[in-house]
């Protein structure tokens, strides 16, 4: 049990001791979203150079482990897999190799590479968006710009529920042992002991969301005067700046990709 | 003064073939304690609904009738803005989680910050209802991974916290074991104490026989029995309409024979022993006089 010091305003300021995970969430997104963007305007080079941005980052902000993890196992996986697809079944004239019955022709690679630097590109910088970005910092930030509640409440409870709703379902399965029905077997099996769960799992649902919005009603979440909150995302300086020469990036790196386009 | 009076009430559910509730009067002090029983599907929910005010907003369908609480016109206002007046606590203690607070603490200033409560008073009521609930140790805990008694003990704190002086609590403790339900009761008689009025659907006849100022019974929609608990607990009515007596009363019934002179409405089973050992029928202060 904790009873921490309460602010001279009532108002904890939720910064993180880490100054990148203390960054305001919609700054990180937006610099987040700006990284892919302009990745999209250039070749490999630059995504390979975001790339190792995003790594040092995640170094800085302490969780290179989980970002490496998640980006391994999603976004590299899925780049080679598209490269290899491409590489091998793309037809083209220039064949580089032949491998059994397929040739890797060098449209096929080419191909391949635009295609999996995309892949690259948006997904490491979406990886690492969900690494830093804490998702009640999130709509907290998007709340104090003005965001209704409703939209921050459906995400939260959204988030809140999954787990409930994946114990839930673990009862009913454990019912379904308890009477004897074969959970565990194929997945032919496992997928038709799965089904009849599925009704009284959403049925129950339903019943939950009604008394769930009575109660939110109870507790005045309708209510139409002006709300309070406990807690207050910081956007500070530092924040502004960076959204700022995000901004500058953006229309510097639109203006080269026009000058290229026009050499 | 009275905190809630309701005036010819008939309510059908939308798409319903018959009434939920029908031609209900009823008048309820401030500060009183009044427990609503009766079978199942005899509307004591739905009576609970219409003082919230759930009923006709939430769910629609017909009204005839008035339903006034805290001097409100339940029908005129808004079901946002009843949240200051009415209190509102369901029976299953998991739903009544918001499911966007990360502790116990965030779970009960919920409310308050809804209604836009200054930040340093939400501070001081919160504190203040985390000791009177007992609910300091939990503070800091996800209030979704809570037992259900705990859960139920925070669902009622969320709405105490909010301090309205009606609160509607509607079988709280149907899903809770003894040591649970006797916590929900102590911060239900400590609201009380406060000058709170409660309206309790409660099917524990112990509590309801021990703690209530009044009993209303209800049947098929309308209210059958409206009285004192030991006028409503010895009126033969009361069993014959499908609602269990408190156990001394059972107790009671079988021991006449035995010729002991016992007192004619003895509520609690305590009274009953106390009696049952001393040998007579003496009275006692929490035993009613006989009603005629």
């Amino acid at each position: 049990m904790t009873t921490p010091d309460i602010p001279a305003d009532g108002v904890r300021v939720d910064a993180p001791a880490n100054p990148i995970l203390r960054l305001n969430p919609i700054t990180v997104l937006t610099v987040l979203l700006a990284a892919c963007a302009i990745s999209l305007f250039f070749g490999w080079q630059v995504t390979l150079c975001l790339i190792a941005a995003y790594l040092l980052t995640a170094l800085a902000a302490g969780r290179l482990g989980r970002y490496l993890s998640l980006w391994l196992r999603s976004v590299v996986l899925l780049s080679v897999v598209i490269f290899a697809l491409q590489a091998l079944l793309y037809p083209g004239e220039t064949v580089l190799r032949e491998v059994l019955f397929l040739d890797i022709t060098a449209e096929g690679v080419d191909k391949g590479l635009r295609i999996a630097t995309m892949v690259m590109s948006i997904g490491s910088a979406l990886i690492l968006g969900s690494v830093l970005i804490d998702i009640r910092r999130m709509t907290r930030a998007l709340e104090q710009r003005g965001t209704s509640p409703t939209a921050s409440y459906i995400v939260l409870s959204t988030l809140t529920m999954i787990p409930q709703l994946k114990a839930h379902m673990a009862t009913i399965m454990d019912a379904q042992r308890a009477r004897g029905i074969e959970t565990d077997a194929s997945p032919l099996v496992r997928a038709k002991a799965f089904l009849p769960t599925l009704s009284p799992l959403i049925l129950n649902s339903i019943v939950g969301v009604e008394e769930r919005a009575l109660t939110l009603e109870a507790r005045g979440f309708s209510s139409k005067g002006a709300t309070t909150s406990l807690v207050r995302i910081p956007d500070t300086g530092i924040d502004r700046t960076l959204r700022a020469l995000t901004y500058a990036a953006i229309v510097i790196a639109l203006a080269v990709r026009i000058w290229l386009w026009m050499q | 003064m009275d905190a809630v009076t309701i005036e010819n009430l008939t309510y059908t559910y939308p798409q319903a073939p018959a009434p939920a509730l029908r031609d209900i009067d009823l008048t309820i002090g401030a500060g009183e304690l009044v427990s609503v029983v009766g079978a199942n599907g005899s509307g004591k929910s739905s009576l609970c609904q219409a003082i919230r005010g759930f009923i006709p907003h939430f769910y629609g369908g017909e009204l005839a009738g008035r339903v006034v609480v805290d001097g409100t016109d339940v029908a005129a206002q808004e079901i946002g803005d009843l949240a200051g007046t009415v209190g509102f606590v369901f029976q299953n203690p998991f739903t009544q989680m918001s499911g966007v607070a990360r502790t116990v603490f965030g779970e009960i200033a919920f409310g308050l910050e809804n209604l836009g409560v200054a930040p340093l008073e939400i501070h001081e009521r919160v504190e203040r209802v985390l000791e009177d609930a007992g609910l300091q140790e939990l503070r800091d805990r996800d209030p979704m991974q809570l037992s259900g008694g705990q859960q139920q003990r925070v669902a009622l704190a969320s709405v105490l916290v909010m301090d309205q002086p009606v609160l509607v609590l509607d079988e709280p403790t149907s899903q809770l074991d003894p040591a649970s339900t006797d916590g929900v009761f102590d911060l239900v008689l400590a609201a009380r104490a406060r000058g709170r009025t409660v309206v309790l659907v409660e099917h524990k006849m112990e509590h309801v026989a021990e703690f209530s100022d009044r009993v209303v019974v209800m049947d098929g929609g309308s209210i059958a029995l409206n009285g004192t608990p030991a006028e409503v607990f010895s009126d033969p009515r009361c069993e014959a309409l499908g609602t269990r007596l408190p156990e001394s009363m059972y107790l009671r019934r079988a021991l006449e024979p035995s010729g002991l002179r016992l007192s004619p409405t003895p509520l609690r089973l305590e009274d009953l022993l106390q009696e049952i050992s001393s040998g007579t029928g003496g009275s006692h202060p929490t035993t009613a006089p006989e009603v005629h």
